[in-house]
């Protein structure tokens, strides 16, 4: 550690207590002829505290500086040295002056002097922090370090990582915002922190009392060479949660899609307990819950329409999302307003030191996104854009057919993240998706999503911290209809909610975890307009009024770990809804059905005067235990509230869903679930095994009522009956994360069931008795499966097997009363074909130079190989006096397709 | 580059709609041949009950709808009175003078000859009102007809309407000759006046369910537009009335919901419904149409075409053209088709002709005058 040994000679007498170093300093020059050089504000923290009797000066210096920064260096002339981390050399390397070329690469001693320049890299690692005001001693009890955890490249937080400390083994993780709250005993630590495609890093930290610490992890280059990811790889044990996935966006881009793009939706959709109804629909069916049960969450936004081109694609740009997180049971108190799950998707911030960007081109896309600082470390942007040019194509083919058809989409991602200081942090969202299309026919969908975020996070200090959230979602769509200028139609459906939420954190201690806050979400619905479309037209037109409501909440949710054994979260949200004005409001004879020809009554509702009030509280509740340290049980209950439904109408090529806010007459959605998983894993954690059931009753759900008429219904509570819903199953997982071969088998065994419960004939279905759902598919296979056969090269190779969907299906035809009739089958009483599709994708990175202009990489797949024609949808048309089914498949073939990335 | 657009077609042949496959799940291509009963209990004095039985056919099926003949039909009350109905044209039963006794239920038996036996529930009697006035008014560019009536005690509530529209129109040419037997001659039977009839289509229904009184005011039952050729000389329309069960008024609701119009975003949603009817051999086997049992009331309404605003009709004859023949030509058929009107003008021997389309008025409706035409 020191290098000048010459100075043995004058031995250091002495008696200091709490001495500051300058003193001591001074009183060492006093007694001997050592001289002392060093910055007075390094220093001033440093309080000698020894006992000293006829010692050498270097032996004094060791035992005061041992286990600091500070290091000494002593020279010939007793000149004394005082530095931080890298000691003065007193002497020059040997042949210093009379070197050759490549003459002193011998001389260790100046190599590794000269080399300590490179390794300073690593310096944070071993680099000792100090948190919070020094004291000395160290005071026993417990303190909090809180601070961002990000990504050193590009200085975007990383969300999730692990942050432990191994004795006493205790530890948290980083939530959404990178940001990490630890209570731990007083003293030296070293800090370690795990992250999913992060290199493990650690800190050395002294901690004296409540402060900051800030961490930056770097990328795990992994092709590079066989790293291990140990990020998290016990989460699936270890964490409370349960019912949950997150799936971030490397993993994503493994999974092969049907135009080569990486698709967030359809790898959600691959998990266990999530369906979908159709081949390309991206509508999810989470645990036997409906399609509109499910609260997408885009930065706090709610996305009311996940889907492109009739969900080929998803609605969000693979290059600016950083990851997704399903949660499907135990969902955290803060999280309302839907029945069946919640998934929330977060955008990257955008790299914080350097500009950079990342694109694609596909067969039927193309995308490009830039990102940078705005104000180096301080302020950055994302903004990416994906637009398809299918219509551009469309026209090129020589078939009628074709060349009439058009599809597109677009969509558009702005992201702003600005650190005001070091406890303001301000996030701007804005998104902008629109799909237009036509097929061969006269009717022209649209449909447009508008959301804006605005985000500020305080942290008030260590312990506690604020999210205000304020923001607006839009949604409509719009069918239009030309090709006859007589009956040429406008029809409009619009979504507007203007949202505003105040989240708390507050982390007491290490045993509890602790949020809450506020919501609030105002509706406004506009459910239908149907205009004449040009002069010519003649189509009456029809305006259902607009429907407004205000969804509130308030929330608290705890976490706590009662042992290293057993931790249990709970948490209460009470949410409260008003129906609001200016409507007219239909009343129905009492104890007749409630039909259009029973209404006898119209009550006007004057501009924000309260119709109908709904409240009621949700309770949250999980538990796990730790059987060994590789096995876990967990248990969960939660209740939700659902005020906005939707209905979908299904005997359409094109399906246009119709939303609907809770009033007077339809009640608001409530549901219970109870769950009870088993996990363990295997071979130093893996391999991962779970198994999961659950059980989950719902009241007040929707389903239309016989022959309804669900477009431009202005008394839609006579078309729809209450139903309740039944669900249950178990879904059994085997995932293996690392190695060569990775990826993950699923089979999950649910059911789904709808009954009505009114006791008027004419508002049941099936005579009352349960009939499946909608997505009632009771067997789902899925594998995913990855094999990397070296840096540059990976196979993937997917199956998916689910059992068709249920249908109500036209028996035969009949004439009755003058007119021909059709006589259809009980409810939901058959099934399409069952649904099987096997892809192949292969990835082929570029070289891997660490710098270089652009990193590319080719994505070459095979969406539906064995060319299997699943059954995207079954209509029936009246055709030459018979009635014919057709059965459209979009993907009746294997596609083949070329997608080229780049990053910059 | 040439594989080009032929690799695109290809891509989009499989985006667009190009895997479009017939559906014919076993269950739609299986013979669904479920009976259809249709009609109704009239014991109205003198009146005759028909019951038409048909059978389902499957949703490809152009042809008409197979009937079902040789069944045993009959009608029993729940004092043990059976009534059998006699097979009159193939597959319609009929019987006269049937006399409802107060209070008494009647249910249906159907024995088909392959031996499957139906029954349907035991209903009522539900005897209609009479209908207190049927009008019309001018609305817009055509007519709404519309019908009142009321019970006094109350009872009767849900109400279904049918009706029977009948209207004179004229061919667009007189032709006074004919050629018969290879000869010119006077034409005896008059093909320019005829009449011509239509059955109502839809479902007519409504309830006084919800009022405190039995009263059913200015029901819509029909608008007929002012251009159509049934407003051309004379319309009538005979409107009749039916009392149900609140059970068969919901029956006829839903099925009001079913129709042939399917697959287009307006369509009502698809629901099953089957009547009060079921197979007592093979209880799993649907049966369609719904049994009731009562008295019809009936009115009937003449509107004359100078009560009427002027309206251009359209009479489906305006792409009618005269010709010119010679006897010769027209004794040869020389021109397939074209009938005699009267002599030219100016050319002795020749007659001015016309489509036989255009002339005979039989061929959209009948130049037998029917019985309840007063004039």
């Amino acid at each position: 550690m020191a290098f000048g040994q010459s100075a043995a000679d004058k031995p250091v007498s002495g008696n200091f207590t709490n001495v500051r170093f300058e003193q001591f300093a001074r009183s060492v020059e006093a007694a001997t002829s050592y001289r002392f050089y060093y910055n007075p504000t390094e220093v001033d923290s440093v309080i000698v505290n020894l006992q000293v009797d006829r010692q050498p000066l270097d032996r004094v210096l060791q035992q005061l500086f041992n286990g600091t920064l500070f290091t000494y260096a002593i020279d010939a002339r007793k000149r004394v040295y005082i530095t931080i981390n890298r000691p003065i050399r007193t002497n020059l390397p040997i042949d210093f002056f009379d070197r050759g070329s490549g003459a002193g690469k011998d001389d260790s001693t100046m190599n590794a002097y000269l080399s300590e320049s490179k390794k300073q890299i690593a310096a944070p690692e071993t680099k000792v922090y100090e948190v919070g005001k020094r004291t000395n001693p160290i005071r026993p009890g417990r303190s909090t370090v809180a601070g961002y955890i990000r990504n050193r490249a590009s200085g975007e937080p990383i969300v999730g990582a692990a942050v432990y400390i191994e004795n006493p083994r205790i530890g948290t993780t980083s939530d959404q915002f990178g940001y990490y709250s630890f209570t731990l005993p007083r003293g030296r630590h070293a800090l370690k922190l795990r992250s999913v495609g992060m290199k493990d890093t650690q800190r050395q930290m002294i901690l004296y009392g409540d402060g900051p610490l800030d961490i930056e992890m770097e990328d795990d280059i992994i092709p590079l060479k066989e790293v291990v990811i140990e990020a998290e790889k016990d989460r699936n044990v270890s964490s409370l949660q349960m019912g949950q996935d997150r799936v971030d966006i490397r993993t994503m881009r493994q999974v092969p899609t049907a135009l080569g793009e990486t698709d967030l939706l359809r790898v959600v959709m691959t998990l266990p307990g999530v369906k979908s109804v159709g081949e390309s629909s991206t509508g999810l069916n989470v645990r036997g819950g409906a399609t509109d049960q499910n609260l997408i969450l885009y930065n706090d936004a709610t996305i009311y329409n996940s889907s492109h081109l009739f969900g080929f694609f998803s609605a969000f740009n693979p290059d600016v999302i950083k990851s997704v997180e399903l949660y499907k049971s135990g969902i955290p108190s803060r999280y309302g307003g839907r029945l069946s799950s919640v998934l929330e998707v977060l955008t990257r911030d955008g790299n914080k030191k350097k500009y950079g960007g990342s694109g694609g081109l596909g067969l039927l896309t193309g995308r490009l996104t830039l990102e940078g600082p705005l104000i180096k470390d301080k302020t950055s942007f994302i903004i990416g854009g994906r637009s398809s040019y299918s219509s551009w194509l469309l026209k090129q083919v020589p078939v009628a057919t074709f060349r009439n058809s058009r599809a597109s989409f677009f969509d558009l991602n702005l992201h702003i993240t600005h650190d005001y200081n070091n406890k303001n942090t301000i996030y701007l969202t804005g998104y902008l998706s629109q799909d237009y299309f036509r097929l061969n026919s006269d009717t022209a969908y649209n449909y447009r999503n508008q959301n804006a975020t605005f985000k500020w996070k305080h942290v008030f200090n260590n312990k506690l911290y604020s999210v205000f959230t304020a923001g607006v979602s839009q949604y409509g769509y719009k069918v239009s209809a030309d090709r006859n200028p007589v009956n040429a139609y406008d029809l409009d459906f619009g979504i507007n909610q203007s949202n505003f939420k105040a989240d708390f954190n507050y982390f007491p201690n290490t045993k509890h975890t602790i949020d809450f806050g506020v919501s609030s979400t105002y509706y406004k619905l506009k459910p239908g307009t149907y205009l004449p479309r040009g002069e010519q037209s003649l189509v009456a037109s029809d305006v259902v009024p607009n429907e407004q409501a205000l969804e509130s909440a308030l929330y608290i949710g705890d976490r706590y770990d009662i042992s290293t054994r057993l931790s249990i979260s709970f948490g209460l949200r009470y949410s409260l809804y008003n129906y609001l004005g200016p409507k007219a409001v239909f009343t129905y004879a009492p104890g007749l059905p409630v039909t259009a020809s029973n209404i006898v009554d119209t009550v006007s509702y004057a501009t924000n005067k309260v119709i109908n009030t709904n409240h009621g509280p949700e309770y949250r509740f999980s538990a796990r235990y730790a059987l060994t340290s590789n096995s876990s049980i967990k248990v969960s209950f939660n209740r939700m509230r659902q005020y906005i439904q939707m209905l979908s109408n299904t005997t359409v090529i094109a399906p246009t869903d119709i939303w609907k806010l809770s009033d007077q007459h339809i009640q608001p959605q409530i549901g219970d679930q109870y769950s009870l998983g088993l996990y363990k894993n295997l071979k130093n954690n893996t391999v991962e095994l779970s198994v999961e059931g659950y059980y989950k009753t719902m009241q007040n759900m929707i389903d239309y009522r016989n022959g309804a008429v669900l477009i431009l219904n202005h008394h839609i509570e006579t078309d729809v009956v209450k139903a309740q819903g039944l669900a249950y199953g178990v879904e059994f997982m085997i995932k293996k994360q690392t190695g060569k071969l990775n990826g993950w088998v699923s089979y999950t065994y649910a059911r789904t069931f709808l009954r009505t419960v009114n006791p008027n004939p004419s508002e049941t279905i099936n005579q009352g008795d349960y009939y499946p759902s909608n997505y009632d598919k009771p067997h789902d296979v899925t594998m995913i499966s990855n094999y990397r056969i070296n840096r540059r090269f990976s196979l993937s190779l997917n199956f998916t097997y689910n059992t068709g969907r249920p249908i109500t299906l036209p028996l035969a035809k009949y004439t009755l009363g003058e007119a021909q009739r059709l006589f259809y089958s009980a409810r939901n009483q058959y099934r399409i074909p069952d649904y099987f599709r096997t892809d192949f994708a292969m990835n082929i990175e570029g070289n891997h130079k660490v710098k270089k202009l652009a990193h590319s990489s080719w994505t070459i797949s095979i969406y539906n190989l064995t060319g299997r024609r699943n059954a995207y949808s079954v209509y029936f048309k009246s055709e030459n006096g018979g009635i014919r089914g057709y059965k459209l498949s979009i993907f009746g073939q294997p596609i083949p397709s070329v997608t080229y990335n780049f990053k910059f | 580059m040439k594989q080009t657009p032929k690799l695109l077609s290809w891509l989009l042949l499989a985006l667009v709609g190009g895997c479009v496959d017939p559906y014919r799940p076993p269950e739609i291509s299986a013979p669904n041949t479920y009976l259809v009963v249709d009609g109704f209990l009239n014991t109205g004095q003198g009146e005759t009950t028909t019951i038409k039985l048909s059978r389902t056919q499957n949703l490809t099926d152009a042809k008409a709808p197979l009937l079902e003949t040789k069944a045993t039909v009959t009608i029993e009350s729940d004092r043990s009175l059976k009534y059998t109905l006699r097979e009159g044209s193939s597959g319609v039963y009929s019987i006269s003078g049937v006399q409802a006794q107060p209070g008494e239920k009647y249910r249906l038996r159907i024995k088909t000859a392959k031996g499957l036996e139906y029954l349907s529930e035991l209903v009522p009697v539900k005897q209609s009102p009479p209908i207190d006035s049927l009008n019309w008014k001018v609305e817009g560019q055509g007519v709404r007809i519309s019908v009142n009536t009321h019970d006094n005690t109350d009872k009767t509530r849900y109400y279904r309407w049918e009706f029977e529209e009948t209207w004179e129109f004229n061919s667009a040419f007189y032709s006074g000759f004919e050629v018969k037997n290879k000869q010119l001659t006077l034409r005896q039977d008059d093909i320019f006046r005829c009449w011509s009839s239509v059955r109502s289509r839809p479902i007519l229904i409504a309830s006084s369910a919800k009022l405190s009184k039995d009263v059913i005011s200015q029901n819509p039952i029909v608008f007929v537009d002012g251009h159509s050729a049934k407003l051309g000389i004379r319309y009538s329309i005979l409107v009749k009335q039916y009392a149900l069960t609140p059970e068969a008024h919901l029956y006829w609701e839903q099925l009001s919901k079913t129709t042939e119009s399917i697959g287009t975003l307006f369509d009502p949603q698809p629901s099953q419904v089957t009547g009060n009817i079921q197979c007592i051999t093979n209880p799993n086997e649907p049966v369609l149409g719904y049994f009731s049992a009562g008295t019809i009331a009936t009115r009937r309404l003449f509107i004359r075409r100078f009560q009427l605003p002027y309206w251009v009709v359209n009479t489906g004859y305006e792409s009618c053209i005269m010709d010119t023949l010679t006897t010769k030509e027209l004794i040869d058929n020389k021109y397939p088709g074209q009938i005699p009107l009267r002599e030219a003008d100016l050319l002795p021997g020749q007659y001015e002709t016309g489509d036989v389309n255009c002339v005979d008025c039989r061929l959209r409706g009948t130049n037998v005058k029917p019985a309840f035409w007063d004039n």
